[in-house]
């Protein structure tokens, strides 16, 4: 079901929680909502009707409660860095900002759980409790900013999620607020019944609005070792990470890069790298101590037999951050070479890379567009950046050709078109090429029954139903 | 179609077309994999009016070594996928040891987890697509073949531990392991105080054991460690262990074939007390450290009643199982409300027949939810319903 809520409605909604709550914690201020208007996808906007700040849980209660009284469709948002535009408001929906919900509620350090509030960013939670030896594993690129509640809606991912699994891997329990106003605390592992909080992970936001999630704390490792691999060609490099994993390692990071960042770090922070590298590979190993040295340098040999141009292996943790620079800045220096780029995400079998790469770079060719990769190689996971400038109309156009593209050939390859960043608005359309109807009339049904009112974040996710999206200005740019 | 037969599809068509033929007639359909059945049997079907095994549902479809990922029937055998992975030197932490026989489908369907699962993660955690038949004979895939997926809700991982309830699985994608190049297995004896302390700080450790498990039978309790890697890891790992146990004044034994204790830590609920005629056995969930008391007042209670207990702590998990030699309903009862009253708990085998809400026990607060999802998926209780926690 859709909502068909009038500008009338969402008026009320505005005015009934600016009596509530206070003028300072609802804006309809023009200036104000262009703010929200986007994530940090590039090629996408939608000015919502309104955005609200709550500060508590029953807030949230309270302005979902509105909305449904109004029929008004409503979007949670955390830190606004997700990638496929899950976090705009379309059809002039309320926007439900949670950056103000940031507490730690409980730690518990022999359960190795704790209990947060999803604005808590991902990185302040191991921050809490590195002092007990722990952390919370999952670490997105983006984790000093990104929310935890944008973690679970996205079920993110990142460098270290090869060794350590995803979002889903990590949550033990939810508090959601369902579309109209119910409070549920959701179970996990520790009760009979279905796994609804492993359900709601990775639902982007459709089933209800998050407001407090229970995270499993694990150890942090006693030792780490890092190298970076330079390779000549980008299927040395390749073939490199197939046999790293076939080989019986399981490193904790295996990340790549290729020779159009190489260039630009180069260029923009004077990082040196062996003449004619035209692919990086990180590797990471962590765990006990014993043992360690030996994992590293078998991983280290096998990218001398893929034939590595050098190979450098961090002796202390200052080296191993250098090491990690190079990764770690890598879209910053695309920020120097382009004037925006643009982020694709997608998913092939980890053997298909060579073949993948090849097709990406054809791809660009055709479009005469430049793409580089940064990418958790370790697990199939692409990243390809198209650079390109937003003042340039057609060339805005090829991206989004290339983009489409692109995730075709993960198709046909057998892959999938989101690893972490999910499917939003962006790739909602795509979800018919990957999936049959009846996989999708599934996912629909799942989604009536926990969203009857169609309400939670409408339009996203699966396909149908279209609402026209502005394609533009779209002038941001995705800082690492 | 007559009752008391049991169909035997050969492909997910086939199953799709009973299930559908079933829905339409008002007929509920009961899937069933080997028969081996372990894991929370639930209340028995009140009224299976079609049976349908899977056990011509078997065999690889596709296993790409070099991915890690296999994709298998649900009829398979645990046992069976466990010996073509090893011909690939690759794993699956499913809980062969124990419930070699049973077949994937029957294993997901209960989600028992194995013995790994401290280092390993559990059962869903490996369940990286699936086809599966819904209520009204729709055929559904969810996720796919690749590591790293978050395209569309999650469906696999949903009919992980649903009993059946929300539909049958056709065939399974997994991510696989690289298999071990050793195994250690160390088991000390000693005071329960002593045990326990040695468990806990064994569990601090960042050593990555990949269990670390407590073992409680008539007076006798141990604490039992393993390690599975290479001999660069296992071997001085296994002595920093074997170590600290001492520091607990526990003597620590190094195991030269540990493999049935390994299956008896698999598949406590049928190991444990294996020879008494009469058996309760109970998974005991919960924040891990509350376990351990739990299972202390428990076995006062089957004392109590003069029946004997043995259990096995799956250290740093959520689960533990305890089986009581029961000596009839007062004792059951007993052992039932004191193993929820701190948590919950479900009853794996019963010596007695018993009603969906003594197996599951008292639905949680986000029961509602899990009807909305019964009633999507399922939307006419074709399959099974009356078995589940709260009657799903
Ligand atoms: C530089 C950069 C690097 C990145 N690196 C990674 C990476 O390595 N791995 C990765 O996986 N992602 C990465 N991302 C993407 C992004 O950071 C993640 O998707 C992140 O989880 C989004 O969190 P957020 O708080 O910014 O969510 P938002 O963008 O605010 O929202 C994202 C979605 O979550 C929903 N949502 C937010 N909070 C809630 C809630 N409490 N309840 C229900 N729904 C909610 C929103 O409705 C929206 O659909 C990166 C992004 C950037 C800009």
């Amino acid at each position: 079901m859709e909502s068909m809520s009038t500008t009338h409605d969402r008026s009320a909604v505005l005015a009934a929680l600016t009596a509530r709550l206070g003028a300072e914690r609802v804006t309809s201020d023009v200036a104000d909502l262009l703010v929200y208007a986007s994530d940090g996808s590039t090629l996408h906007d939608a000015t919502p009707a309104g955005v609200v700040f709550p500060e508590s849980t029953a807030e949230v209660v309270d302005i979902v409660t509105t909305c449904a009284a109004h029929g008004v469709p409503f979007v949670a948002r955390g830190s606004g860095t997700g990638l496929s535009g899950g976090a705009m408001a379309l059809d002039g929906g309320i926007v439900v900002a949670l950056n103000r919900l940031r507490r730690i509620l409980d730690v518990d350090v022999p359960n190795r759980c704790a209990r947060v509030q999803p604005g808590v960013a991902n990185l302040a939670i191991s921050r809490a409790v590195e002092h007990h030896g722990l952390h919370y594993a999952p670490d997105p690129s983006s984790q000093a900013v990104c929310s935890i509640g944008g973690n679970v809606a996205h079920n993110s991912g990142g460098p270290h999620t090869l060794k350590n699994g995803v979002t889903v891997n990590h949550v033990l329990g939810l508090q959601i607020v369902l579309s109209d106003g119910t409070l549920v605390d959701v179970g996990g592992p520790e009760r009979p019944g279905y796994d609804l909080a492993a359900l709601i992970t990775g639902s982007e936001g459709t089933f209800g609005i998050v407001t407090e999630v229970t995270v499993k704390l694990s150890p942090l490792p006693e030792g780490v070792r890092t190298a970076i691999a330079a390779f000549a060609t980008i299927d040395d490099a390749s073939h490199a990470v197939t046999s790293v994993i076939a080989g019986g390692l399981m490193p904790a990071a295996l990340e790549m890069l290729d020779r159009v960042v190489v260039a630009a770090l180069e260029a923009a922070f004077g990082l040196t790298f062996p003449p004619g590298a035209a692919a990086l590979l990180l590797l990471e190993c962590d765990g006990p101590e014993d043992g360690l040295d030996d994992e590293i340098s078998r991983a280290v040999d096998i990218c001398r037999e893929h034939g590595a141009l050098e190979v450098r292996l961090a002796r202390d943790d200052n080296e191993r951050a250098a090491l990690w620079t190079a990764r770690k800045k890598a879209f910053g220096a695309l920020g120097r070479i382009a004037r925006n780029y643009c982020t694709q995400d997608g998913v092939i079998p980890r053997t298909k890379l060579p073949e993948m790469l090849r097709r990406v770079g054809e791809i660009a060719d055709r479009h005469r567009l430049r793409v580089a990769n940064v990418f958790h190689a370790g697990d199939g996971n692409l990243h390809p950046c198209i650079l390109f400038d937003d003042r340039d109309a057609d060339e805005r156009a090829r991206v989004v050709s290339a983009g489409r593209e692109i995730l075709d050939v993960c198709l046909e390859l057998g892959g999938s078109l989101s690893g972490e960043h999910g499917i939003g608005i962006e790739k909602r359309e795509a979800m018919a090429r990957m999936f049959a109807e009846d996989d999708l009339a599934v996912m629909r049904a799942l989604r009536e029954a926990l969203d009857p009112l169609g309400l939670c974040n409408p339009h996203k996710v699966l396909p149908g139903g279209s609402r026209c999206v502005e394609l533009g200005p779209g002038g941001k740019q995705v800082h690492a | 179609m007559t009752a008391g037969t049991t169909l035997r599809p050969a492909d997910v068509d086939e199953l799709a077309a009973i299930v559908r033929d079933a829905d339409a007639a008002r007929r509920t359909v009961h899937v069933v994999g080997n028969e081996t059945h372990s894991g929370p049997a639930g209340a028995p079907p009140a009224r299976a009016d079609v049976v349908v095994s899977t056990s011509a549902l078997t065999g690889v479809i596709a296993h790409e070594p070099g991915d890690l990922t296999i994709t298998v029937r649900a009829g398979t055998r645990l046992r069976d996928l466990e010996a073509h992975l090893a011909r690939h030197a690759q794993w699956l932490p499913a809980p062969t040891l124990g419930h070699g026989e049973a077949s994937v489908g029957g294993w997901l369907a209960i989600g028992t987890d194995s013995l790994a699962t401290r280092s390993a993660g559990r059962a869903r955690d490996w369940v990286i697509g699936a086809t599966a038949v819904h209520g009204d004979g729709r055929v559904a895939r969810g996720r796919g073949r690749v590591v790293k997926n978050v395209a569309g809700y999650d469906l696999p991982r949903l009919m992980v531990g649903s009993l059946g309830t929300l539909g049958a699985l056709a065939d399974v994608t997994f991510r696989l392991a690289p298999r071990a190049e050793t195994s250690t297995t160390l088991q000390a004896h000693g005071e329960r105080d002593d045990v326990h302390a040695a468990a806990r700080a064994l569990l601090a450790m960042p050593w990555a054991p990949t269990f670390v498990d407590v073992l409680a039978q008539g007076t006798v309790t141990s604490c039992v460690v393993g390690f599975d890697g290479w001999p660069a890891r296992t071997e001085p790992l296994t002595r920093r262990a074997a170590d600290l146990l001492a520091t607990h004044d526990l003597n620590a034994t190094l195991l030269d074939d540990a493999s049935e204790l390994r299956a008896c830590l698999d598949a406590p609920d049928r190991r444990l007390l294996g020879a008494a005629p009469a058996r309760l056995a109970l998974q005991v969930l919960g924040p891990p450290a509350t376990l351990v008391a739990r299972l202390v007042d428990l076995e006062h209670v089957a004392r109590e009643h003069g029946a004997d207990i043995a259990w096995a702590l799956r250290g740093g998990t959520s689960n533990a199982t305890a089986v009581i030699a029961s000596t009839g309903r007062a004792c059951l009862d007993a052992a039932l409300s004191e193993a929820r009253r701190a948590g919950a708990a479900t009853v794996i085998a019963s010596p007695e027949r018993l009603s969906a809400d003594a197996v599951w026990g008292r639905p949680s607060a986000d029961f509602a939810l899990m009807q909305r999802v019964k009633a999507a998926l399922d939307p006419r209780g074709t399959f099974l319903p009356g078995r589940f926690v709260g009657g799903l």
